[in-house]
């Protein structure tokens, strides 16, 4: 599972619906979520987490995009399978996997080492555990 | 091999309903029947094991059971039959339970030692817990090496944690007896874990025949994660909707657009799928 420490700087709330913003020493994270646990707060440590599945790879940030995460990691890892590829990403000190199809990584020519962009919508990322 | 085929009028439920079922099960293979109750479960399996007659043939390994010439007595027909209530001799100890079915002392010790009931062997049933005593009625079953044993939902009275010991000793069973099974169950991990195969039975007819996942993994589209559910409350949030469903014994929440909202009705039995890709377990 991919996880990701971040701490929490704003919540932005409407009845149980909320929008989370936490910060690592690179990005700002953007989280959707239902009810929240009643311990967390401005400042709360706290473990993002994401599916391999639901991370995108891009070779350059993109403007004007509705997706809301963008970080830089870098390609520690490829392989490749008949239909599918796992690619192990480094970002800041976490290891994390993103599924995508194999055609698609043999059409970005994906290589070992290079930076990356991943993308994550906020309603793809939810919160392992408050820390 | 098995085969049978048989007609049979069902008793009790709605008028004019018959059992009529034809099948045939390959020697040691663990078959689970389900179906809703009166759906003529028991009754085929009573029928089998020779309790109650039908029309129709049922022929065992090349050994006739049922004809329009033949009937044999429930004595003779080499079946291992194991209820939901036990149905012990109260008056016997665990061994002499054993042993009124068959002499064979040799058998009955390895079968008290395959269930874990060697300690207890000279203890009378009323001194057991339910799952003990479910044990030694397993095992009693099987001291007359049949070759079909029929169980009629036989942990459905225990709590889970029993019910996943003995689904664990029946397992152990099977594979060192090899013996033909027909199993009453309606627990789908149960199932999934015992059975090779799971036939269904509605109104006295076959409508389901296959392997437990065809039969038990529910599917919407290609989603491959779907649970049944009683929707209980819409709300509106910002611009989308909060569903809140009842499954089991819990309630979830799922977000919904509002035009998906407007198709739903408070109090109705609806399906919350997703992809195979999506849910975390942890």
């Amino acid at each position: 599972m991919n996880t990701i420490q971040a701490q929490i700087t704003a919540i932005h709330s409407v009845n149980n619906l909320n929008i989370i913003e936490s910060k690592t020493d690179n990005d700002t994270f953007i989280m959707m979520s239902l009810d929240l646990p009643a311990s967390l707060e401005k400042g709360s440590i706290v473990k993002l987490a994401i599916k391999p599945t639901n991370i995108m790879l891009a070779k350059e940030k993109i403007e004007l995009l509705s997706c809301e995460n963008q970080l830089k990691a870098k390609i520690v890892k490829i392989e490749k399978g008949e239909l599918l590829c796992s690619v192990t990403l480094e970002y800041l000190q976490n290891t994390l996997e993103a599924i995508i199809t194999r055609k698609r990584a043999n059409a970005m020519n994906l290589k070992t080492d290079e930076n990356i962009i991943l993308l994550i919508k906020a309603s793809d990322i939810y919160m392992k555990e408050v820390l | 091999m098995i085969h049978l085929s048989i007609c049979k009028k069902l008793q009790g439920v709605a008028e004019n309903m018959q059992l009529k079922v034809a099948f045939s099960v390959q020697k040691g293979e663990f078959v689970a029947l389900r179906g809703k109750s009166g759906s003529g479960k028991t009754t085929l399996l009573r029928t089998l094991a020779g309790l109650e007659n039908a029309n129709g043939e049922i022929i065992v390994e090349n050994e006739t059971w049922l004809s329009k010439t033949t009937t044999l007595s429930p004595q003779k027909r080499r079946i291992g039959f194991v209820f939901q209530d036990y149905a012990l001799f109260e008056n016997m100890t665990i061994e002499q339970n054993l042993l009124f079915v068959q002499k064979d002392k040799t058998l009955a010790t390895h079968l008290l030692k395959l269930t874990e009931l060697t300690a207890l062997k000279n203890r009378y049933p009323n001194a057991l817990s339910g799952g003990q005593k479910q044990r030694v009625s397993i095992a009693r079953a099987l001291m007359k090496r049949p070759k079909i044993l029929l169980l009629d939902e036989p942990l459905s009275a225990l709590d889970p944690q029993m019910r996943n010991k003995l689904q664990n000793e029946l397992l152990t069973l099977h594979k060192e007896f090899g013996t033909t099974t027909i199993m009453v169950s309606h627990d789908p991990s149960e199932i999934y874990k015992l059975a090779s195969r799971v036939i269904e039975l509605e109104n006295g007819k076959i409508i389901h025949d296959g392997t437990p996942k065809e039969i038990l993994l529910k599917t919407q589209g290609s989603q491959k994660f779907s649970f049944e559910g009683e929707l209980l409350e819409i709300k509106k949030v910002d611009v989308i909707y909060v569903a809140i469903v009842a499954i089991g014994q819990q309630l979830v929440e799922v977000v919904v657009s509002a035009n998906e909202a407007k198709t739903l009705k408070i109090g109705k039995v609806v399906r919350l799928s997703t992809k195979a890709f999506s849910p975390t377990i942890s």
